[in-house]
């Protein structure tokens, strides 16, 4: 068999801004089963959210790799209650646990599809500092100027449709690009994505993963096109790469 | 996505258009014959065709009907255009009327582009004076 191009297959998985966040167990009220995560976060209701202890130990009913859900975010206070399954019943505190060397923390655990997501597009680029030395003797060739490379940098875009489905992640990644806090945004660039039970294998799939901030959503309507919204994003970080397939 | 549903949101409002006029006129769809060739008396064509009807995205593929309309109007050779172009009126008005529609929660959203037309040819061997007029469409269909 030939070798087979990429590109047909390659997807945009996200997780929201506004979506992580710390606490010490001053902010657990495990008689109300509540902790305040912080306020003016981006957490809805039934999130997947997973904690880490910071080397303490998580208020009881948490455990770290146990994921659980939201089931109430006030975003003016900050306080936040769960459940054990989407949509369950109130997840219970028996203690407010005990602080570690660091905050604990709460995250949304799983990178989400974004399957309305017509294309994106990734740039990565450094900056070219010019170290050049004058003074040097002439031959017969131009002397050359000399370059090394500076700070990277990187820009990128997701063109979403606009469909009447209000009930996947598109509707969530354009509304971020609003959200003061974005701590948490982190996009998964599938180049060549592989499926195994529905989900990326992310051994055999290829892919960019990035934090970053979104910086524009651009909407246009038009009585002749499908509804698309452009939405920008610039890595806060180092991208990481997953470009094996073993 | 309903193909048959789309096409009777077309084909239903010109049925009763032109059934409503005096005398009736009869409109034949696609895959009708009963307008023989060598027809004497008034009659209008419609024929639908789908184009595009889906949109790519990197993991799926979602609904987006495009298609076109051309109605032709066959009427009398030889007595000018007017009473042509009074049927063609029709089938504008009906047309342009699918465009006022609103969007619901349900069913299908049709929109017509722009109406291009009416344009008028006669051949000798037939009767009629043919008006014609065409143009795309866009329906979401909403379930």
């Amino acid at each position: 068999m030939a070798t087979v191009l990429s590109g047909t297959s390659g997807a945009l998985y996200y997780k929201p801004a506004g979506t992580s966040g710390t606490f010490k167990a001053a902010d657990v009220t495990n008689a109300s089963n509540t902790i305040n995560v912080g306020a003016f976060l981006n957490f809805k209701v039934d999130d997947k959210v997973s904690f880490t202890t910071g080397g303490g130990t998580l208020p009881g009913g948490l455990a770290e790799g146990t994921p659980v859900f939201i089931r109430t975010y006030v975003a003016a206070t900050g306080v936040a209650t769960f459940a054990a399954t989407a949509g369950g019943t109130e997840l219970a505190l028996s203690n407010d646990g005990t602080d570690g060397t660091s905050n604990f923390a709460i995250n949304f655990t799983e990178f989400q599809s974004v399957a309305n997501v017509r294309s994106w597009s990734f740039e990565l680029t450094r900056e070219e500092i010019d170290v050049t030395t004058i003074g040097g003797t002439l031959g017969q060739t131009a002397p050359f100027r000399t370059f090394i490379p500076g700070f990277a940098d990187g820009t990128g875009s997701a063109e979403v449709y606009f469909t009447d489905d209000d009930t996947g992640i598109s509707a969530r990644l354009i509304e971020d690009v609003t959200q003061r806090q974005q701590v948490g945004a982190t996009f998964k660039l599938y180049m060549d994505t592989v499926l195994s039970s529905g989900t990326p294998d992310d051994t055999k799939s290829r892919s960019i993963q990035l934090e970053a901030v979104l910086t524009s959503a651009s909407f246009s309507v038009t009585p002749d096109d499908a509804q698309t919204v452009s939405v920008s994003f610039r890595p806060t970080a180092a991208p990481s790469f997953d470009f094996a397939k073993s | 996505m309903r193909y048959q549903t789309v096409r009777a949101s077309v084909e239903s409002p010109l049925q009763t258009a032109f059934g409503a006029l005096s005398p009736a006129v009869p409109v034949f769809f696609d895959n009708i014959t009963a307008a023989p060739e060598n027809a004497t008396t008034e009659y209008v064509r419609v024929s639908i065709e789908f184009g595009l009807t889906t949109e790519q995205t990197l993991q799926s593929n979602l609904d987006r009907i495009r298609g076109s309309i051309v109605i032709r109007v066959y009427t009398e050779k030889g007595k000018g255009p007017a009473r042509n172009q009074t049927l063609i009126d029709t089938a504008v008005t009906t047309v342009l009327g699918l465009s006022a529609s609103t969007r619901a929660a349900t069913g299908v959203y049709f929109r017509p582009g722009v109406i291009n037309g009416p344009t008028f040819s006669a051949t000798e061997g037939s009767p009629h004076l043919v008006g014609r007029i065409d143009t795309g469409f866009i329906a979401e269909d909403h379930g």
